[in-house]
């Protein structure tokens, strides 16, 4: 009886605060989007360079090189042999051309063809790198080489960004003493935005860089979240019904199994406080984008 | 009786929208407003515009070719304004290489916005 | 004793749920009501600038003053409208702060709030053309112990009294972060301050130094370079390196003693992201040889070369 209690406490305080958690930071995003400072122009000169290695189509380029902030760019590595399609509708879309490539030697990198910008300015933030896949070297590394900005943010197949995530992501590394090695965001996809050189120095994006790496920022503004054409949409809504589900068949064994009706209301309590909570901090994450 | 001038704003943004649509009232003009690239692909396929104003520089940069939808071929060529918040040279050099006729930046002028459009109507 | 605790514990878990419950409710009535609302902000917009461009003396009869919540949707869309318009007539906007209270409305939110949400009505407050006396009884927090909320009190103060502006910079007590310097360049681009850059580089205050090297790299103040190269020769590293990126931006010759010396001082990595700095800014690299060692040399090249046509012989 004790030991239910302490857990069904432990659960309703661990709620509530998980919940003052995403108020402060809800929060903190609606005060940033009244920052119009930033909009203006890039915030203390700090780059990003997103870096994708697989799951690269028009439809998802084109989302993000639609960020507006000002030091931004996409690194794309492609096979241009396996997927010559896609790479001759890149080049004619963009506006490609091939331009002189030699390895900066940061990293150990293999396979690379060639590397291609753009002719026209306002696509001058895409580049892609044409690499045959060998084995020999990650993907990755051809990225980090062609990038030309500090910070690295490497892009799983599955992510996309949330509105304004560069933005906050810029602002929260501008707000540290000095630069950090890593910021990581610990809500959404668990984002992880690299310092080049610390990338360069642990000889790439080693799960020793993103577990040790000091200094390092962490935040709990969702920066990437999961695709709708990777999951259709369908995985979400399912996702949110069998949770229901499973929650109302968690409180009925739990009212059934109650040994009297002091414990079956706090647990109904309880239960009542989670649900509150999932719902509140859903709608935080709506409100806040 | 010949039509009004027609003037198309593209923006997310509703209130920007709205603030620029009404900076433009009285001036005896259509105005419509879109806030997406597919909203505006729609319209300028039943429209013809005598002036557009983007609200954001992206649909400028992301690779949809939205000039070649505001500018048809055989078809009059309507102005282009974009209205942003960045300052940085090289995109407003960008935006003047893709045939943008006139950028302004945010915070903006709004007596001078609608000097500008009423000009451009005029030509 | 178990029964007790049980029950005292079902007690306290409901007291927290009611309130839980009411703000849930409460915004899911709102998002409801939010198509409503957007059709009243729109209204409002025309009927405001109309007023505000025809410099109408009348008083205005705002859509959205029938709005649940009308005082905070009128706040955050008077905020926004002064944020993105500049030398318009501040007087319909003056007589809305007025009718609805605005001001009063908006010390009450910020005194029962904290944190980030006080630090947003206290930025409302700024943006908006209230009394002297509101923006006195701001003050107080300027000693908060958020630091989002210090920086808003300190819009307040700046657009309160542009003309102590640059002692109210120099008294914030932390170093300006490079988004809240932004932040008051925003205020200079709305006119609300004036341009003047050299008072600020040559400042001995830190952050009026900051602010002055955003301005002159905002600006491509091109005049400004001999005092860009005397914070470059600084002992200040964060700021001799903001100078050194300012100078680079503008695309000034690179070969200056101050430069040579500074580039000499820094460490690997911050020289690896100097030459990255000036390879996007397309310098030459003849024109940088001087600030390279023997091993950077072929890295600068590799860098400039990736922003050239490479011709291919077939």
């Amino acid at each position: 009886m004790a030991v239910a209690l302490l857990v069904m406490a432990l659960a309703a305080a661990a709620a509530l605060l998980w919940l003052l958690r995403a108020e402060r930071d809800c929060a903190k995003r609606q005060l940033l989007r009244s920052m119009h400072g930033a909009r203006s122009g890039p915030i203390g000169q700090i780059g990003l360079s997103l870096l994708l290695a697989d799951g690269i189509s028009l439809r998802r380029l084109e989302r993000l090189l639609s960020v507006e902030y000002a030091l931004f760019e996409v690194v794309a590595v492609l096979d241009a042999a396996r997927e010559e399609e896609l790479f001759g509708m890149l080049v004619a879309r963009y506006r490609l051309i091939r331009v002189g490539y030699r390895p900066t030697g940061e990293l150990p990198v293999s396979g690379v063809q060639a590397l291609y910008r753009s002719r026209k300015r306002r696509f001058r933030r895409l580049v892609l790198v044409d690499r045959r896949e060998n084995g020999l070297t990650p993907p990755l590394h051809a990225a980090v080489e062609a990038a030309a900005y500090d910070f690295l943010w490497p892009l799983r197949p599955d992510e996309r960004l949330t509105r304004g995530a560069v933005e906050r992501a810029v602002y929260a590394l501008s707000e540290a003493a000095q630069p950090p090695v890593i910021l990581r965001s610990v809500s959404g996809l668990r984002a992880t935005i690299y310092g080049r050189e610390a990338v360069a120095a642990a000889g790439g994006f080693t799960r020793e860089l993103r577990r040790r790496a000091r200094p390092r920022i962490t935040i709990r503004d969702p920066l990437t979240v999961r695709r709708e054409e990777v999951c259709g949409g369908w995985r979400s809504r399912w996702l949110r019904w069998f949770g229901a589900g499973l929650g109302v068949a968690v409180l009925a064994a739990g009212i059934a199994a109650a040994p009297a009706w002091w414990w079956a209301a706090a647990w109904t309590a309880t239960l009542l406080l989670l649900a509150l909570c999932r719902v509140r901090i859903g709608q935080l994450h709506r409100a806040c984008g | 009786m010949e039509s009004l001038p027609r003037i198309l704003i593209l923006s997310e943004d509703d209130l920007l929208a709205e603030l620029v649509r009404a900076s433009l009232a009285g001036i005896g003009a259509e105005i419509r407003c879109v806030p997406d690239l597919p909203a505006l692909e729609r319209l300028a396929d039943r429209l013809v515009f005598d002036l557009v104003i983007a609200l954001h520089v992206w649909p400028f940069r992301c690779g949809c070719d939205i000039l070649r939808l505001l500018r048809p071929d055989r078809l009059p060529r309507p102005e282009i304004y974009v209205v942003s918040w960045e300052q940085s040279e090289q995109t407003v050099l960008g935006l003047l290489e893709c045939g943008v006729d006139q950028y302004l930046t945010f915070p903006l002028n709004l007596m001078r916005l609608r000097g500008k459009v009423i000009g451009a109507l005029m030509r | 004793m178990m029964r007790i605790l049980y029950m005292l514990y079902t007690a306290a878990v409901c007291a927290a749920l009611v309130p839980l419950a009411a703000v849930t409710l409460d915004r899911l009535l709102r998002r409801r009501r939010r198509n409503r609302d957007r059709q009243l902000c729109s209204c409002s917009i025309r009927q405001i600038v109309a007023a505000q461009l025809s410099d109408r003396a009348a008083e205005v009869p705002l859509p959205l003053g029938r709005a649940v919540g009308r005082r905070r949707l009128l706040s955050e869309l008077l905020s926004e409208l002064v944020s993105a318009t500049y030398g318009l007539d501040t007087a319909p906007v003056r007589r809305i702060v007025e009718r609805y209270g605005l001001d009063r409305w908006l010390l009450r939110r910020i005194r029962f709030s904290r944190g980030c949400r006080r630090a947003r009505y206290l930025k409302w407050l700024a943006d908006l053309p209230v009394g002297g006396p509101a923006r006195d009884a701001a003050k107080r927090y300027l000693a908060d112990p958020c630091r989002e909320v210090r920086f808003c009190a300190l819009l307040v103060r700046i657009v309160a009294a542009p003309e102590e502006a640059l002692r109210a910079i120099a008294g914030f007590g932390a170093p300006l972060t490079d988004g809240e310097v932004a932040e008051v360049l925003h205020l200079l681009r709305r006119g609300l301050l004036p341009i003047a850059y050299r008072p600020l580089v040559g400042a001995s205050d830190a952050n009026l130094r900051r602010l002055g090297l955003a301005i002159v790299g905002q600006f491509g103040v091109e005049e400004a370079e001999p005092e860009l190269l005397h914070i470059v020769a600084s002992d200040e590293a964060a700021l001799s390196a903001a100078a050194l990126r300012v100078l680079a931006s503008m695309h000034r010759p690179m070969r200056r003693r101050e430069v040579i010396a500074r580039v000499r001082r820094m460490v690997p990595a911050e020289r690896h992201a100097l030459l990255r700095l000036l390879a996007r800014e397309e310098y030459a690299p003849r024109s940088v040889r001087v600030l390279l060692d023997t091993a950077e040399q072929p890295y600068y090249e590799s860098l400039v070369g990736s922003y050239k046509r490479q011709l291919v012989w077939r």
